[in-house]
């Protein structure tokens, strides 16, 4: 009786062991036959990089896009989100980059936090987006608020506050960074307070008088925001804005009624902004927020593989429920394949020498940051 | 809002979302059981088939298995010693002994119904909260907040044990442990040693595991025999019901420990369950804490399952997630066309109050549940441990890897665990270092702030003098108490 019961005890541990194997992830690592000469996706599995955590804005962001690459790329492969969270991206992005097969069956999404650290060449950066071919584009945008009682007396008198505005950031390499360089081109006297977990800590404590100038991404700003704006405590000062075709900055086209920087500067100081904190202002935007997270597949990957998965995005974007569907994840904003994308990203990723040599002066001498230590 | 809350409750009770429910409670019982599987792993298991679920039937899923895996952790705590999840490592310290004594049926008959009856009160602090949840939270600043991690820390002194001079080099130890990775404030890697596994800094799981699990595993060889020493299991499941029943205003404040700490955004809640145990070790009169006290079992199992209702109250209305398992939860919303904010008080209403109703239901099926399975399980206990260690080892190394799915985690767990066996061979209490590690980061963060933001100014902010007062109380009290308790040299050990 005993041995019975010390059996079932062995039994169900024996179970649980598997059930634990079976819990981790499968790689679709891809054998050799891969993709070679198939013609569609049938029966293949795509393995989907995030080099984030579950449940972060990339990872919705990509599970929200797996059930529509299945849909519309011929052969409807299987598609399975893999987390590689780490080093704000770069652990995950650097895999992708040095381990994973080039066969057209792993495929990438890179956000904001991987395409800052690249441009500004951060030492810890292993890949090299040139070497991969983008997929899908998406765009995100944000608006710098404040409190209502300082931009009461209107904004010339606003932007000449000295020693009391107070900034709640997360890091100053992060998307942080555009905000600050945006106070860096009005001229701002902003004192930075750095260290905040996250978006939602820094709006609470912009809500209890700890910062009194805060931004927002779209979704948050509409979802947490406009409430206050609404009820008097807070007022809106600009959107950060979107690069269009020609480099030029424009309006967000989610916040059609809120300036944007140029405009700004323009009514104050009576003329165009120009030198190198604009520009670097400008590359930032294209870099963090007109393309704020990009989908990838490796530039050497079968030529077959890579023309299908491209048939599968202008398929995508002419699904009539992926438009509808998107409004909440993607925030409205429309997204980008093909030539126009190819444009943005050439675009924004090649940086001046110049510029980013000023972006770096910066971070080194405001935040005592050293790019090459990272 | 009651009559909203009368609504909730009858979509919640809708069959087709019950059924939902219960497979969240049963995945969630199954994920607190085994030791190494953690909320954030069972969280990122179903976040897959979240997507497009109606909110309700998705909401009842997730919520239904955050409400009880700190009511299934306890099983591995009592039986054998190891956490469940890092949130029951205090029902250790005295749910073991008793085990040990043979009376495991009745430490988890006391445990599972305080889980229920601090899940219960989580649910309705969450309820009575919603109306005044922003004045509250935003009546938390970065003084504040830095204050109170530091209560947290000289918690660490109360669970010294014998010693205070170990328990504060401890906490130290674990201070230096959290410190390991990029730091919150400055853009600059400490002790990474050139690696990119370490710039996120050693995870929470990893550290938890290693210090308790691995020591126990090498007794278990070196010591042979079961974990019981008697051959029979007693059956006491209505004994420790009534042992709870007995101590119900210990169970009422550790509850409310666990929901104001949950409450708290960024103050960590993984340290709940040893400030509610420290609480209680303070506050009981003639307690043989470490010992197989059963009210040392009753504290903590009261206070980790009230900490999930305290803790929703941030990530749902401000999206400040107070631990991995609610950021993985805000990102459900999302994936179910949720956002969290203000809205979850005004358009969202029902949803809010359905995972209310959620957490109340699946905390007392949950316990329930849990009843059931005492019996088949306890008899873990006596299987001799050389026999069992081989499948813990699996369950914890394949837990260990879970964390992040890279070999550091399995390195890190070795090199934490050896440190954790050297620990108790040298009788250094554990509890500190532990505290010490989850504390690390807000701590710095905070001070950073404070300092980077109001200068020395807010030193004299009067909510942080209050704080200040209650910490000089808590640590003189406590060595006074030592000195005057000639009892407390004989109890205190860890």
């Amino acid at each position: 009786m005993n041995l019975l019961k010390t059996f079932y005890v062995y039994f169900v541990l024996i179970f649980t062991c598997f059930f634990l194997l079976g819990c981790n992830t499968l790689e679709a690592t891809g054998t050799d036959q891969g993709n070679k000469e198939g013609h569609s996706y049938h029966g293949e599995t795509i393995s989907f990089i995030v080099p984030f955590q579950a449940g972060g804005g990339t990872d919705v962001f990509a599970r929200f896009m797996t059930p529509y690459f299945s849909k519309h790329i011929e052969g409807e492969p299987r598609v399975q989100v893999e987390n590689i969270p780490g080093g704000a991206s770069i652990t995950g992005t650097n895999e992708y980059a040095n381990s994973r097969p080039s066969n057209g069956l792993n495929i990438l999404t890179s956000s904001a936090s991987s395409h800052v650290p690249f441009m500004l060449e951060q030492s810890s950066v292993d890949y090299n987006l040139d070497n991969f071919t983008p997929l899908i584009g998406v765009p995100s945008g944000g608006v710098v608020y404040t409190k209502a009682e300082l931009a009461a007396e209107g904004m010339e008198n606003f932007l000449s506050l000295e020693n009391e505005l107070f900034y709640a950031g997360i890091s100053p390499t992060g998307l942080d960074l555009v905000t600050l360089l945006s106070f860096e081109v009005l001229e701002m006297d902003v004192k930075a307070v750095l260290g905040y977990e996250g978006r939602g800590p820094s709006r609470v404590a912009f809500e209890q008088g700890e910062s009194n100038i805060d931004f927002q991404t779209t979704s948050a700003y509409k979802s947490s925001v406009e409430d206050l704006v609404e009820e008097g405590r807070a007022v809106p000062l600009y959107s950060l804005g979107q690069i269009d075709e020609n480099g030029d900055l424009i309006r967000d086209p989610q916040f059609p009624d809120l300036p944007t920087i140029e405009e700004i500067y323009m009514d104050i100081y009576g003329e165009e902004p120009s030198g190198a904190a604009w520009d670097a202002y400008k590359q930032t935007v294209a870099a963090s927020y007109t393309l704020n997270k990009v989908i990838w597949v490796h530039d050497d990957a079968p030529e077959n593989s890579k023309e299908l998965l491209r048939n599968g995005m202008e398929k995508l974007i002419k699904d009539s429920n992926f438009s509808a569907d998107s409004e909440e994840i993607l925030e409205g904003y429309d997204t980008y394949i093909g030539d126009e994308l190819n444009k943005y990203i050439e675009q924004s990723f090649s940086i001046s020498p110049e510029t980013k040599k000023w972006i770096i002066d910066y971070l080194q001498h405001h935040f005592d940051i050293d790019i090459k230590k990272l | 809002m009651i009559e909203s809350a009368v609504e909730a409750l009858f979509i919640v009770l809708d069959p087709s979302r019950l059924i939902y429910m219960f497979l969240g409670i049963c995945i969630g019982v199954v994920v607190g059981l085994l030791p190494g599987l953690s909320g954030t792993v069972g969280m990122s298991l179903m976040l897959p088939f979240v997507f497009g679920l109606e909110p309700y039937v998705g909401m009842a899923l997730l919520i239904g298995m955050i409400a009880v895996i700190h009511t299934g952790d306890t099983f591995p705590s009592i039986l054998l010693g190891i956490p469940g999840t890092s949130g029951s490592q205090a029902t250790i310290m005295d749910g073991f002994p008793l085990s040990k004594k043979g009376e495991a049926s009745r430490a988890m008959g006391a445990a599972f119904f305080c889980s229920m009856v601090g899940g219960v009160i989580g649910g309705i602090a969450l309820y009575l909260t919603i109306p005044f949840a922003r004045p509250l939270i935003t009546s938390f600043s970065s003084p504040e907040l830095f204050m109170l991690t530091m209560l947290g820390l000289s918690m660490a002194g109360l669970l010294a044990g014998k010693s205070p001079l170990k328990g504060i080099i401890s906490g130290i130890l674990g201070l230096l442990i959290g410190a390991v990775g990029s730091a919150p404030a400055v853009p600059e890697y400490r002790y990474t040693f050139d690696t990119l596994y370490l710039t996120q800094g050693v995870s929470l799981p990893v550290v938890a595991m290693a210090i308790f699990a691995f020591p126990i595993i090498i007794t278990m060889l070196t010591d042979k025999g079961s974990v019981s020493s008697h051959a029979k299991l007693q059956s006491g499941i209505l004994k420790g019901v009534m042992d709870a029943l007995r101590n119900k205003f210990l169970v009422f404040r550790s509850a409310v420990i666990g929901v104001l700490i949950g409450f708290i955004p960024g103050l960590g809640g993984s340290v709940v369950d040893w400030i509610a145990y420290g609480a209680g070790q303070k506050t009981v009169k003639d307690n043989y804490f470490g010992k197989g006290d059963i009210r040392g079992v009753i504290a903590p199992e009261s206070a980790n399952n009230a900490k999930e209702g305290g803790s929703l109250v941030p990530t749902l209305l401000f999206g400040i997630p107070g631990s991995g398992t609610t950021a993985i939860l805000l990102g459900g919303l999302t994936l179910m066309g949720l956002e969290a904010g203000p809205k979850m008080l005004s358009a969202d209403l029902s949803v809010t109050l359905s995972i209310v109703w959620t957490l109340v239901f699946a905390n007392v099926f949950g316990a329930l549940l849990c009843m059931i399975l005492v019996r088949p399980i306890s008899k873990i206990s006596l299987v001799p441990g050389e026999k069992i260690v081989p499948f813990l080892l699996i369950l914890l190394v394949v837990g260990a890897y879970q964390s992040t799915m890279s070999w550091g985690d399995l390195i890190v767990f070795v090199i934490i665990g050896l440190l954790g066996y050297v620990m108790t061979i040298l009788d250094w209490p554990r509890p500190p270092l532990l505290i010490g590690f989850v504390l690390a980061l807000p701590a710095e963060r905070y001070y950073w702030i404070s300092i980077e933001r109001y200068g020395w100014e807010w030193i004299t902010n009067p909510i942080v003098i209050v704080l200040a007062c209650v910490i000089i109380v808590l640590l003189t009290g406590g060595t006074i108490m030592k000195r005057f308790s000639k009892d407390y040299e004989n109890t205190g050990g860890v």
